[in-house]
């Protein structure tokens, strides 16, 4: 038979421990202003949100340096509480609620992914706390009218806008647009993205294909491309992908006036692969190591890069730009705002318009950065940012395989 | 005997006050740390109906609450129904699904139960992860309550402890009526039981639409606080380790072991987490192999008997040959 007396006692002092370890303790005499962030230490995402939480620790580390930030006259050092979300976003919207109401930080850092990042934003949602996130590029975010979530990846059907905005400089501007894309979710989303925009540019999309991802044979896709007499080619997939339908329009010698991928043409294994074969096709990053922006809490890009590979002996890359950026535009807003009021602080991010080692930092109504991906091109066997800005300008027409 | 019904009808009583009053603290953490334990408490006593009880060790139960999770979601989101509506629903959609997929699944026993429960598991993942209607791997976002923070905590919470209740009670009942001692006897020897009358077939299909019915509850509960669900964590292996886990750990076979098991874990896993910030998996996992090895029989025989010395220990062992 069950004696569920003991349980009962049990269970109510497990209740009392509780209760009894709860309340936090007293807030220390420095003012310091905290910034809570449940991010994954263990579990599946936990090498990328290493990335975050080491830029999000270098750059409070360089605020703390440099006096701090500056609240109505008042001088405040800031400091992150971490929690370990254990890559699950249930465990992560349980760890927010804690943040937010024992250990009552002011404002909110973002975890790393999409699904994450989610949960945890509707919980900023019901306290009314901003959230500053880097981890997450997904619309899904940015869809249900948030107002205290804002994100530092640009959305993905904004990839390709940098592309199109160049086609408008070149000579003889090109008319017509191919859209080849992998048939995965982002894929999808830039494709999709990419679309709406070239049509509202004017441009004619005559070819608007999806294929598998993972696809080796492209033949068929190069054929349409010929028969259509597409002269800019948009490829968003993967590297192997990219290798693959580069080779085979070499072979068919499909020649567009214009070949830009989204992944492939900045990793170096792509253009030793492929060789001179490489040359002229062009990328789009949101964020590389050879970019350079002034920025607020780095002089600018190029020191960031130095200062963050003495420090943690590796090169960042967007992930970690974007971290650096969430904890910037905090600095700012909270420094406009000239208060520690969440309300205001909301409306300050929101407002943002700051130059930082990650580019301009703007945010879109809905709370997601505006895009601000630039054009790369290989050329002579390395990448150079080609546009907007860059230390090469774009080279056009396209080369044909042949005359090489 | 009759004092001791007394005694527990006056410890449940206590127990569930205490419950009751327990949102009353000034910390909406705490009330969520609250409605989690008891959700987990709701999936382990669950598990317990088809696991502990039937001695069908399912892989697969958060199949359920994956289940209860997204019929919430749907009819809540896409057909603008309300919560009282889709509670209910999602229950029965679980129910349903153990009756359909229990009818050939419960014919393996042993390990091969074990993989085909895991493995419809993870087929529905796979199939709500490319569904149109619930809207693929990116999650599908569910209504939420428009209420003021803590009143919208304390809904969450009660619904939970209502939910974890009505479990407890029905597996209660259950075993005081001859559907629970068929059960008992399935686990014990099914082929006797078979001989000795019982419809296998029905009792098992019954225990694990019952162990659905419950899970999806859960599952539905959830839904509406997360506001937000996607189909990795809902299907995910690791919840129904956990439910095992948890009831393993508390006691298998009885009835408030789970909800023990759930307590406790979650307490411990909550230091844990709190005092080590990476290492705390590594003290858990450790703890629970000591849990294991010393009180197989779980934590609440321990306390029930009121026995925590070495010699206790000693007897477990040597009765269970570790």
């Amino acid at each position: 038979m069950e004696r569920p007396c003991g349980v009962i006692l049990t269970l109510a002092a497990v209740f009392a421990m509780i209760l009894f370890f709860g309340p936090p303790d007293t807030a220390a005499a420095d003012p310091t202003i905290n910034l809570g962030c449940a991010i994954s230490f263990t579990g599946g995402q936990s090498r990328t949100g290493k990335l975050y939480r080491d830029s999000y620790d270098m750059a409070v580390e360089q605020i703390n340096k440099t006096g701090g930030v500056n609240v109505g006259g008042k001088r405040y050092q800031m400091k992150i509480i971490y929690y370990d979300d254990k890559s699950d976003p249930t465990e992560s919207s349980k760890l927010v609620e804690k943040l937010i109401s024992e250990d009552k930080v002011n404002f909110l850092l973002g975890p790393y992914s999409s699904g994450i990042t989610i949960p945890d934003s509707i919980v900023a949602q019901r306290y009314r706390v901003p959230m500053i996130e880097g981890g997450g590029a997904s619309g899904k975010i940015f869809s249900r009218g948030n107002k205290y979530i804002f994100g530092t990846l640009p959305p993905a059907g904004q990839y390709f806008k940098s592309t199109l905005d160049m086609l408008e400089t070149l000579k003889p501007a090109p008319k017509s647009v191919a859209i080849l894309y992998s048939d995965d979710k982002f894929d999808v989303s830039v494709a999709e993205g990419t679309k709406k925009l070239a049509k509202g540019m004017g441009l004619d999309v005559v070819l608007f294909e999806k294929y598998s991802e993972g696809a080796t044979d492209f033949t068929s896709l190069l054929t349409k491309i010929k028969s259509k007499n597409a002269q800019v080619v948009l490829l968003s997939g993967h590297t192997e992908e990219s290798l693959n339908f580069t080779q085979q329009a070499k072979e068919l010698n499909v020649c567009p006036k214009l070949i830009a991928m989204t992944v492939g043409p900045s990793e170096a294994d792509f253009r030793h692969s492929l060789g001179k074969d490489a040359e002229y096709i062009y990328g789009v990053a949101s964020w590389s190591t050879q970019m350079n922006f002034k920025g607020l809490l780095f002089s600018d890009t190029q020191q960031f890069v130095q200062q963050f590979k003495a420090k943690f002996d590796y090169d960042p890359d967007y992930h970690n730009a974007s971290g650096i950026a969430d904890v910037a535009v905090y600095k700012n807003a909270i420094e406009k705002a000239g208060s520690l009021d969440p309300q205001k602080v909301r409306d300050a991010i929101a407002a943002t318009d700051l130059n930082t080692i990650y580019g301009r930092v703007q945010f879109s109504p809905n709370g997601q950065i505006k895009g601000t991906s630039v054009v790369l091109q290989i050329q002579g066997g390395e990448i150079y940012q080609v546009f907007p800005t860059g230390t090469k300008t774009p080279v056009y027409p396209f080369t044909c395989w042949t005359d090489r | 005997m009759k004092t001791k019904t007394i005694k527990i009808l006056v410890g449940c009583g206590i127990g569930l006050v205490l419950a009751g009053a327990f949102p009353l603290v000034d910390n909406n953490f705490v009330i969520r740390f609250g409605t989690d334990i008891l959700m987990f408490a709701v999936l382990a006593s669950a598990w317990n109906i088809i696991g502990g009880y039937t001695g069908y060790a399912s892989f697969g139960n958060v199949v359920f609450f994956g289940i209860g999770a997204y019929t919430t979601a749907i009819l809540m989101e896409k057909g603008g129904l309300p919560f009282a509506v889709a509670y209910p629903a999602a229950g029965l959609g679980a129910a349903l699904f153990a009756v359909i997929i229990g009818l050939p699944v419960l014919r393996l026993r042993g390990h091969y139960f074990a993989i085909a429960t895991l493995g419809v598991a993870e087929a529905m993942k796979a199939l709500v992860q490319n569904l149109e209607i619930t809207e693929g791997n990116a999650g599908i976002y569910l209504p939420m309550l428009d209420l003021s923070v803590r009143h919208q905590y304390w809904f969450f919470y009660y619904m939970m402890l209502a939910t974890a209740v009505l479990t407890l009670l029905a597996t209660h009942l259950m075993l005081k009526a001859k559907f629970g001692y068929s059960l008992i006897a399935i686990r014990e020897n099914e082929q006797a039981a078979d001989s000795a009358g019982i419809n296998t077939t029905v009792a098992k299909t019954a225990a694990f639409a019952m162990s659905g019915f419950f899970t999806g509850l859960a599952g539905s509960v959830y839904a509406y606080q997360q506001a937000f669900i996607q189909p990795g964590p809902v299907f995910s292996v690791g919840m129904t380790v956990k439910m095992i886990v948890m009831a393993v750990f508390g006691g298998m076979g009885r009835l408030f072991g789970p909800l023990f098991g759930a307590v406790s874990i979650e307490v411990i896993s909550e230091f844990l987490s709190d005092y080590f910030l990476v290492a705390h998996s590594l003290f858990f996992g450790a703890l629970v192999i000591l849990a294991i090895v010393f009180t197989p029989k779980g934590v609440i025989d321990m306390v029930t008997r009121r026995r925590f010395g070495i010699a206790y220990f000693l007897q477990n062992i040597r009765e269970h040959r570790i």
